[in-house]
């Protein structure tokens, strides 16, 4: 593996946290990882293992007790809050569970927004947004609002939008939690494939070994670590 | 656009819809507090406006005066006035209370001389037509000109023949005499539409007052006109150090100085109730908008995630707060126009004609727009509605992406 290859890496990151009664809950105890530009890696584990924490902590939403983020080299807890947000903009897409899409915007303003947000909303990307939404199914459904579509629509809409920065990485976390399994399937196909053709890095944080099986690289974290499944 | 500017308008008129039940309800509760603040200083400038017109159109702009006492030979002083610049009309009058008879009914009006002979005077009274039913031309030295709410109390009709008793008559029962009243012709009515005079006053010929006055070829005071856009306390001081004991000058302000500051007090306090208005509706629309940072605390995080930074999440709210003042400060001023439009039967509907002139003097609601007032309900309105951005503002910044995605 060439590092020039790894774009996000983890080392040794530990975090606990106090519980209401004083009792220390070591989540993660050096848990670690590496991405390489393109690959598909599924994270699974037990509820309340640490995932999400491990995933905001990757992100730069949380910060670690102690251990090392890097985004393409970069060590994120050397960047001041700005310049992380801005870095994360460019850098990393999220799909969440709950979709949060903005209810007041349609499906193209929706996607659009992290074009606008990231200042990169032009006549062009404009277009792509588009086009990513006919990718994903939707070009019928841009004008609408989130009040105005199911489920499954919702989910295409927010993986629509974590792509349409063309990021190094889209973080997903649990994206078809909230879909029927039909559904899901559908979605989870299509984001996967989505993906590899625009040789973006995934992450995806599932209990489903069936999606995670379709991953290039297969983890699970088990009391506090990241092991190879 | 900047990205925050356009999820606060999209917020505030989302895709799809004109605008949001809170956009719509936010502005409008502005909307009735400038309204409310804005149509009062409106109304309470027109009454001070309207009370100042009449008070010059009944009294004059510098009254001159000799310590109460009546004033003879200023034949000399009032050609010289005459002469000065700014000065519009001089004329020597005659004032003071007399009783009148009507059908058996004392009335007690203040009377007031007009010179019919040089026709010279300082209330536009041909001018602005304030004799109906009649003329000032009408007037001579056997007849009168009554005030139309004077005349409409005591059923006082034009050709009606009324007694006036002066004080000086006094002096003849001291004298065992019989004082004859002077039995005067109703010529006309005045109508100013200023209740306190349209109700208290009377004119009859120079020489007829200086004759129920005794006064001789005297007279009361030397009253001046000004040319409109002069400084009246100005020209009075000016003239005060011009003239010789024991003249006095006053000005139609200082002689109504308390009731003049009476109007601007009102007009202070009402402003000062209304304002409460508008601090309800922000604090309505602070509540409004920190319930939706709380509605949307997932898309918050999400956007934070994005790579928004806190001060823009900030600026999303605070920019909603401005906006809604703004419209409202707008919407406000258009309802005000339209509502001090159709006063007349508003004010008809609500208190009724009479309580306005009972209290006011006024027939009419008189209403000045002045643009201080609107940009001081505007302001006001829009830095309160900023302000009430702030604290769902400073939730919405301090809310960590990590915490608000996960937030049921």
């Amino acid at each position: 593996m060439n590092n020039l290859d790894v774009i996000l890496a983890a080392e040794d990151v530990k975090k606990s946290f106090r519980s209401p009664g004083g009792e220390v809950i070591e989540v993660l105890r050096g848990a670690g990882l590496s991405v390489l530009r393109g690959e598909s890696l599924s994270l699974r584990g037990e509820s309340g293992a640490g995932k999400s924490t491990f995933l905001n902590i990757i992100a730069g939403l949380e910060s670690a007790d102690s251990g090392a983020v890097s985004w393409d080299g970069t060590r994120i807890d050397e960047l001041s809050n700005g310049r992380q947000a801005k870095l994360r903009g460019d850098f990393m897409g999220f799909v969440f569970q709950n979709y949060c899409l903005v209810p007041e915007l349609t499906a193209l303003q929706n996607v659009e927004l992290a074009l606008r947000i990231t200042g990169k909303l032009d006549k062009n990307s404009s277009e792509y947004a588009r086009d990513l939404l006919k990718t994903v199914g939707l070009e019928k459904r841009a004008k609408h609002l989130p009040s105005q579509m199911s489920g499954g629509e919702k989910q295409r809409v927010a993986i629509a939008r974590a792509i349409v920065n063309r990021p190094r990485i889209i973080l997903a976390d649990e994206p078809t939690g909230n879909l029927d399994e039909e559904t899901g399937k559908h979605v989870m196909n299509m984001f996967l494939d989505l993906c590899a053709q625009k040789n973006t890095a995934l992450l995806l944080i599932t209990h489903n070994p069936d999606f995670a099986r379709k991953t290039s690289r297969r983890l699970v974290l088990k009391h506090g670590l990241v092991v190879e499944e | 656009m900047k990205w925050w500017l356009y999820i606060a308008l999209k917020q505030l008129f989302p895709s799809g819809k004109l605008v949001s039940f809170f956009a719509a309800v936010s502005v409008l509760g502005v909307a009735l507090g400038v309204l409310g603040l804005f149509g009062t200083q409106s109304v309470m400038n027109g009454f001070h406006e309207q009370i100042g017109k009449k008070l010059r159109d009944t009294t004059g702009d510098i009254i001159i005066r000799n310590q109460g006492r009546p004033i003879y030979d200023v034949g000399g002083i009032v050609a010289r006035l005459k002469e000065t610049e700014g000065v519009k009309a001089v004329e020597l009058t005659a004032r003071g209370p007399v009783m009148m008879v009507v059908n058996n009914v004392p009335v007690f009006p203040m009377l007031r001389s007009y010179d019919t002979i040089t026709q010279e005077s300082v209330l536009p009274i041909a001018e602005n037509e304030y004799v109906r039913l009649g003329s000032i031309n009408d007037l001579d030295d056997d007849s009168i000109i009554i005030g139309y709410g004077m005349a409409r109390n005591n059923r006082i009709m034009v050709g009606d023949t009324v007694e006036v008793f002066s004080p000086t008559m006094l002096d003849k029962i001291k004298k065992d005499e019989v004082p004859m009243p002077a039995r005067l012709n109703v010529a006309g009515l005045l109508y100013t539409d200023y209740s306190e005079v349209d109700t208290n006053v009377a004119l009859v010929s120079l020489r007829r007052m200086r004759e129920l006055y005794n006064l001789g070829d005297g007279s009361h005071a030397i009253v001046l006109r000004l040319n409109d856009g002069i400084d009246v306390d100005a020209f009075a001081a000016k003239l005060s150090k011009e003239m010789e004991e024991p003249f006095s000058v006053t000005t139609w302000l200082t002689s109504n100085e308390a009731f003049l500051r009476i109007i601007k007090m009102e007009k202070v306090m009402m402003s000062l109730i209304i304002v409460l208005i508008i601090i309800v509706a922000s604090f309505s629309i602070c509540i409004s908008l920190y319930t939706s940072v709380l509605r949307k605390t997932r898309e918050i995080g999400l956007i934070g995630a994005m790579g928004a930074r806190p001060v823009q999440i900030a600026l999303t709210y605070c920019f909603q707060g401005f906006l809604i003042g703004v419209l409202g400060g707008i919407v406000g001023l258009g309802l005000t126009a339209l509502v001090l439009h159709f006063r007349e039967p508003i004010v008809e509907l609500v208190v009724g004609r009479e309580a306005l002139v009972e209290f006011y003097h006024f027939a009419h609601l008189p209403v000045k727009y002045e643009l201080s007032d609107a940009l001081y309900a505007c302001g006001f309105a829009i830095v309160l509605c900023t302000f009430a951005g702030f604290l769902p503002a400073i939730r919405a910044a301090r809310l960590k992406s990590s915490e608000a995605m996960r937030n049921e």
